[in-house]
This record gives structure tokens, sequence and C-alpha cells, in this order.
């Protein structure tokens, strides 16, 4: 009863936060639209690659618009946020800067999403190569010191 | 008094084995001059001086390994010195020039050749010049607890020259009793095979004295005109001396003496201090005369008519084919009941012929048979089965007699096999048994044999009764090299020869060498067996054949014996080449190796018998032969899944790409802020 009770509770948990996070996203664009209709677009076209990720990714995985989409918003809102403090006079369409970031960003988060997996096959190919160097001596560590019997090998004569 | 040749002191060497021979450092025997009056069978003659008196005269019996001499005999008669035997001053192994060892004994020469039987001698002549003396040495040698059973006319001599007397000749070279001939052997033992006599007692030799008496008397052997059934027929129903002298043949002054001395009762017959009486003029008690009960009609067999149930018994054991034929006749029952003078015969032979061992193997049945029944008709007598006849007291050397012959030795092994000897001290008269203390350990012993001889084991058999029964019988084993090998510390002298000769690499021991340490030195079965069969014993039973040797070795005072170690280095490296462990392996040959040219057999144990070194193998190898199996699969597991790994890799790499891009957005937010508003 007490597990079920927990697993109804976790559900419940991710669903309110689900939508704890589309209320305060809903909150942000209000707020944004609110202050200037432009920054709102500039927001929406920074996002394309990670909408563009989400879209590619199979059904059930978030990997690639979780890393594109969690450095193109760690430069977007600063921007956006940016522009909002000094008055919302920055044309963050027109700014070759604010796009360079976006841009820089979104190539990280795709970078990062390509190359992870090769270094990480890299590495494991390393240590699976340095155990079986190391169970290989091990082996010939125990026929060195126990003959060939200890790998049901027979004696050799004489 | 007439005496065969003597040999000339001066005689040149003959042709034979030359080279010289000493005994004890002190005696010096010439292989090259025989003195033939003292040889016989198994033994040969030599003359001998004492290199420190080189004037005196000595003769060397020497024993060829054919018959079992008497070496307790032999401890008992050293140093004896009377008129009326010639002297036994020493005796031991030497070394004789065809390379091997020889058991030596050494007497005082005698001056003349043997006493020769021409002339009757006068009453006056026997009493003095012969019973008189050998009287004298009579008790000495029955005071020192032997029995001399070599008394008869051509084993008499003249002890010096012009001595009126004669002296006992030697009697320890061959078995008690060995050269007899059956007429100077009471009637219990002459029916027994020479080498099967038994030690006899003091009583033995009183009527071997006697009878040598009569010889003399006769002035030929007594009985020497019947052939030999004939007399030992006349002998059991008329009594020996009857047998072979008529009353009226013994002078008067004799007749009491031959008649007490002679007796075929042994408790009627006189003893040495009886005689002794007599010789001195003293009346001792005289043996009961009386006609023995006869048969009136005879009973034929083998051509011979008998006429009491003992001679009838003798002829079944001498006719051996043809006494289950009259065994399983009528005639035969019905003369014993109808006709012979010992009442019992019948009902005893009867019975006899119902019993029958358990394991009687079936080409037996009638020999048992026979056997049995000869014991019921004559149960005073020797067992006889197969054609051999034994006193249940001369087993041991009669089994050294037949060991060679395998007929003999086939019949032996079925005396003891079947209990004969036990059966015929069973119906003896007990006050012939002794003390039931003897008797019980006469049984366990005869029980023991029994087990032994039909044992399949190698190291038990014919061979293990021989060495057992038979104390001072040295070791027959061609791996002794030729040595006399009489007990284990001689043993191992011999054998570390031989290892050290480097022709046997290894301890392989023939059946008589593990029966000759079984029987000397209490050895478990299975360290025997290794040392006969080296590569099929386990490691246990080859330890215990080195441990053997280190308690041996110790035993005999820790003598060097290298040549022994180094066959137990070879033992011990077998042990040492199963050990799993290679360092260790490596470690204890290191150490046997070191041991080797020590000699030390304890130290070669030492470093292959440590507690727990097998155990803590064994468990050592089978832990790492699991874990060497468990990363062979590990190794498998490893390469078969590469894909899967890999696979599983991308997938974790996808999944930290997000994490590390999600911690990454916190410095590019950073970054973004320092930098835009650095702008």
């Amino acid at each position: 009863m007490k597990a079920i009770k927990a697993r109804m509770t976790t559900a419940q948990v991710a669903a309110n936060g689900r939508a704890a996070l589309t209320l305060i996203g809903i909150g942000l664009i209000i707020v944004v639209a609110a202050s200037s209709f432009s920054y709102l677009v500039f927001a929406a076209a920074a996002l394309m690659p990670t909408i563009g990720a989400a879209i590619m990714e199979r059904r059930g995985q978030r990997q690639m618009a979780i890393s594109v989409g969690a450095l193109t918003l760690a430069t977007v809102i600063p921007l956006v946020i940016g522009a909002i403090a000094t008055g919302s006079q920055r044309n963050l369409l027109g700014s070759s800067t604010a796009w360079t970031f976006v841009g820089l960003a979104a190539a990280a988060g795709f970078a990062i999403y390509f190359l992870m997996p090769v270094a990480n096959v890299w590495i494991d190919d390393m240590r699976s190569q340095a155990r079986l160097r190391a169970l290989r001596e091990r082996q010939q560590q125990l026929e060195k010191d126990w003959g060939p019997e200890v790998a049901g090998r027979p004696t050799a004569a004489g | 008094m007439a005496f065969d040749a003597p040999p000339s002191p001066e005689r040149p060497p003959e042709r034979g084995p030359s080279g010289q021979v000493v005994l004890s450092g002190q005696y010096q025997i010439h292989p090259g001059e025989p003195f033939p009056a003292l040889n016989g069978k198994g033994v040969e003659a030599f003359r001998a001086i004492d290199l420190r008196f080189p004037a005196e005269n000595f003769v060397a019996l020497t024993c060829t390994g054919e018959l079992l001499p008497r070496l307790e005999t032999m401890s008992s008669l050293r140093g004896l010195s009377k008129a009326g035997t010639l002297a036994l001053v020493a005796f031991g192994p030497v070394d004789w020039p065809d390379g091997r060892q020889r058991l030596a004994v050494i007497y005082t020469a005698p001056a003349a050749g043997r006493f020769a039987l021409s002339t009757p001698l006068t009453p006056f002549q026997i009493v003095e010049g012969f019973l008189r003396p050998a009287a004298a040495a009579l008790h000495d040698i029955h005071g020192r607890g032997a029995v001399h059973r070599s008394i008869r006319p051509d084993n008499l001599f003249q002890r010096e020259g012009g001595a009126t007397s004669l002296a006992l000749g030697p009697c320890v070279a061959t078995p008690p009793g060995y050269e007899q001939p059956p007429i100077y052997e009471p009637l219990e033992c002459a029916a027994a095979d020479p080498a099967g006599r038994g030690t006899g007692t003091p009583k033995h030799d009183i009527y071997a004295l006697g009878m040598t008496a009569v010889a003399m008397l006769l002035g030929r052997h007594p009985g020497s005109e019947y052939d030999r059934d004939a007399l030992m027929i006349r002998r059991l129903e008329h009594g020996s001396l009857r047998a072979v002298v008529e009353r009226s043949q013994v002078p008067p002054e004799l007749v009491d003496a031959l008649v007490s001395m002679t007796t075929d009762d042994e408790t009627d017959r006189w003893s040495v201090n009886d005689l002794q009486k007599w010789l001195n003029g003293g009346r001792p008690d005289l043996a009961r005369q009386y006609e023995l009960p006869k048969a009136l009609s005879p009973y034929e067999i083998g051509g011979y008519q008998v006429r009491s149930a003992r001679s009838l018994g003798y002829m079944l054991a001498r006719r051996p084919t043809e006494a289950p034929t009259h065994l399983r006749g009528d005639a035969l029952s019905m003369w014993l009941r109808d006709y012979a003078p010992e009442r019992t015969a019948q009902a005893m032979l009867d019975h006899a012929m119902l019993e029958r061992p358990a394991d009687t193997e079936g080409g037996d049945y009638d020999a048992i048979q026979t056997a049995h029944a000869v014991l019921a008709l004559d149960p005073e007598g020797p067992v006889r089965y197969r054609g051999v006849a034994v006193d249940p007291h001369g087993l041991g050397p009669l089994m050294v007699d037949a060991l060679n012959d395998p007929d003999r030795r086939t019949a032996v092994t079925g005396i003891v096999r079947y209990g004969l000897l036990q059966r015929a001290l069973d119906r003896r008269l007990s006050e012939r048994r002794g003390s039931s203390r003897k008797a019980n350990r006469q049984a366990i012993n005869f029980e023991r044999l029994k087990r032994w001889i039909v044992s399949p084991l190698p190291w038990e058999g014919y061979e293990r009764c021989l060495y057992d029964i038979n104390l001072n019988l040295p070791c027959l084993s061609p791996m002794t090299g030729g040595r006399w090998v009489s007990g284990v510390s001689d043993l191992i002298t011999a054998l570390d020869q031989v290892a050290l000769g480097g022709a046997v690499k290894e301890p392989t021991f023939d059946p008589h060498l593990a029966a000759f340490i079984g029987a000397r030195f209490d050895t478990p079965g299975d360290a025997l067996l290794s040392l006969m069969k080296p590569n099929e014993a386990d490691d246990d039973a080859t330890l215990g054949a080195i441990r053997m040797f280190a308690e041996l070795q110790q035993t005999y005072g820790s003598p060097p014996l290298r040549g022994i170690a180094q066959w137990c280095g070879n033992l011990a490296a077998r042990i040492a080449g199963r050990i799993h462990h290679r360092p260790s392996r490596q470690k204890v040959m290191a150490t046997i190796e070191q041991a080797i040219p020590s000699g030390s057999v304890a130290t070669i144990l030492k470093a292959i018998d440590r507690p727990g070194l097998r155990q803590r193998d064994e468990q050592g190898f089978a832990l790492c032969k699991s874990e060497y199996t468990r990363i062979a699969q590990e190794i498998r597991a490893i390469e078969r899944n590469t894909e899967t790994r890999r696979a599983g890799a991308q997938h974790r790499g996808r999944d930290n790409a997000a994490l590390i891009a999600s911690t990454g957005s916190i410095i590019a937010a950073f970054l973004t802020l320092m930098l835009d508003s650095g702008r």
C-alpha cells in the first residue's frame, strides 16, 4: 500500500512538475511578450535548433534537445533579460552579437551531443582493453605459478 | 679305532678360489686348501689359521646358502672347549673370492679324518673312548641351552693326535638332524624330511648317542641290512633298539645304558645326567622294557606287511598315490577294527576322514585325507603331505630347503594352509607340547603363517612366512649383492652399496626383500608395495617407504647412506613433482638435492613431509584453477559483448552529453552575461 502510494506520489510529482514548468514557461512568454514582441520572436527563432533537435530525436529521447536547448537557453535568457533590463531598446533580432552567442551555444550543444558518445565509446574501449590485458597477465602468472594444469591442460612430458 | 685319511697340512693350493679370506680380523681362511673330511651338503670346509698363533690348525666350515645354518646354536657353543667335542671358536660372514659373502664357522681342526665304522669296538672302548667324553661335552652343550643333533659315527673325530677318545664333530652348519641317517633320529622325527626334523630336545642327542654306540658295537650302521621302509616298520613295531640288534648281541655291561638311551618313549629315556650317573657307577632309573603289541594278521601295503596302526600310517604316507584307494576301501577299516593293536585307531581314523578344511581346493582333497589319516594313525609322527614330512618345530628349515623346488614348495604351502601342523600338535601328548601358554603362542603363530601363505599381497606369501619363522635366515634377495644379510642393519648397508653401484636407480624390491623387511622391521604394507612397484604407489605409500628408511637409518646409529639417500631422493622427487605450486616444488626439489649428498634420509623426509603442505597445495590449486576459469569466462564475455558494450557506451554518452550541456549552460549563461555586458 505504501509502495503503491509512493508510486502514485512520484507520478503526481512528475505531473505537477511538468505543470509547474508549463506555467512558468507561459509566465515567461507573457512577460517577454509584454516587454517586446520582437524579443519573443528572437527567443522563438533562437530555439528553432532545439525544436529541430527535438523533432529529429526518437520518441522518448531528449538528450539532443536538452544538450542544444540548455546551452541555447543559457544564452537567450541572459540576452533577453539583459535587453529588457535596459528598457527594451535593444534590437536583438538585428544583433549579430546576439545571434553569434545563440549560434555558438546551439553549435556547442550539437557538438557535445555528437562527440560525447564517441568519447564514451573510446574510453570504454580503453578500459576494456586494459581489463583484458590485466586478466591475461593474471592468467599467465597463474600458469607460471601452478603449471598448465591450472588451465586444464596436461603437464608437458619429461 | 679307524679314521678316514687326514688331510695333509702342507697341501699345496689347489685350483679353485684363490685369495685370502679373514674372519674377525683374526682367522685367515684358505679357499685354496679344502678340508674334505668336513664337507657336506651346503657346506664347504677349508683350512684356516689364527693369525696370532699360526701354528695352530683350524678348519673353516663355509655355508654356501643352500641350507639354513644354526646361528643361535653357534652363539651358544662358541668358546666351548671340551675333550668330547671339536671347539667352535668363531663365526661370521666373510667376503669370498667369488664376490659374495658366506657364513664361516671356525673349528679347531681334528687331528684325523672322520671316524670310520669298520671293526666292532669293545664295550670299554665305547664307554671310555666315546660315551664318557661325549656325555661330558653334551652336559655343557645342553647346559648352554643347545642341542647337538648331529651325533652319528661319521661325525666323530680325533681331537688331538694320539688321543684315545672321540670328539663330537660340528653340528651348526646345517639344520638340526639334517645329515642324520634316520636310524640315528628318534622315531617321532625319523620319518621327517632331513630339513624338517625340528630342533629337538637333549633327549634326541641321548638317543643318537645310544644308537651310535650300537653302531660301534656292531661295526656297521644299525639296520643297514634293511631298506628304509622295512627298517622304519621294524622300529615302529618292535622298538628302535630291538629292530636293529638282538638282545644277545648287546654285552651285559652296556644293555641297561643302551636300552635306556634308545627307548622310543622320550619320557623314559635317559638324560645326560642319568648317563653320567651310570658312567660314574651310579644306578639311574632304567627305561621300561616291553614288547610292543602287534597285529596277528598283517595288512599289506606298498609291498610291505604292517602290523600296527603307526606302521600303517607310515606306509600310507610313503605311498601317497596308493593311499586314497586304501582309505576308501573296506579292507583297511576292517583290519583296523579286527586286528590293529591300537584299539582306538579305527575310531580316530573315521573321525579324521570326516574332517576337511573349508578352503580345500579340489585337487588337494585326497592328499588332505591321507594327511589326516596318517596323523590319526601315528599322532606322534611328523606331518606328512604330498610326499613332504615335517615335524611342526622343523617347519622353518624345511621352508628354506623347499624354496627352490616348486613341488615341495607347493606341498609345504598346503601343510601350512590346511592347518596340518596345529592339528599334529593338538593330537600329541600334552607333556610334549609344554605349557599351555606355549601352546597358545604356537597356535597364534601357525594361524598367522596360514594367513600369510595364502595372501595375494606381494609382500606376504611364502617368503613372509619364511622370514618370520626363521629369525636368523639371511635375506635371499639378489638385491643384497651376495652379502650375508641377517639383520636389517646389514640389509641397509647392503642396499646402500647396491644403490651406490648405480645399476639400480630406484628401489624395486622383490618379494624376498619386502618380506624380509616386513618380518624384521614393522613396516606398513603399502610402504613395502611402493618399494616393490614405485610407479603404482600413491604419495602416502611412497612417503611411508621413505619414512621406513629414515627410521631404519636412525635405529642403527644414523650412518650416512648416500646410495639409499639417492633412492629416497628419487622417490621424494616423484612426490615433489606432484606439487602443483611451482615455486614450492622447486624449493622442495632444491632441498632434496642438497640433502642427498649428506646421506641423511631423515633430511630428505623432512624436506618432503611438511605438515599441511599437500593440503595447502591442493587447496591453493583448486582456488587458482577456479580463478583461472573465471578469468577465462570474463575474457570471453568481454570479447563477445563488444558491440553491446559500445552501444551502451554510446547511449551513456548521449546521456552524459545532456548532463554536460546542462552543466555547461551555467557557464554559457555567465559568459553571455559577461561578454554581452562588456560590449
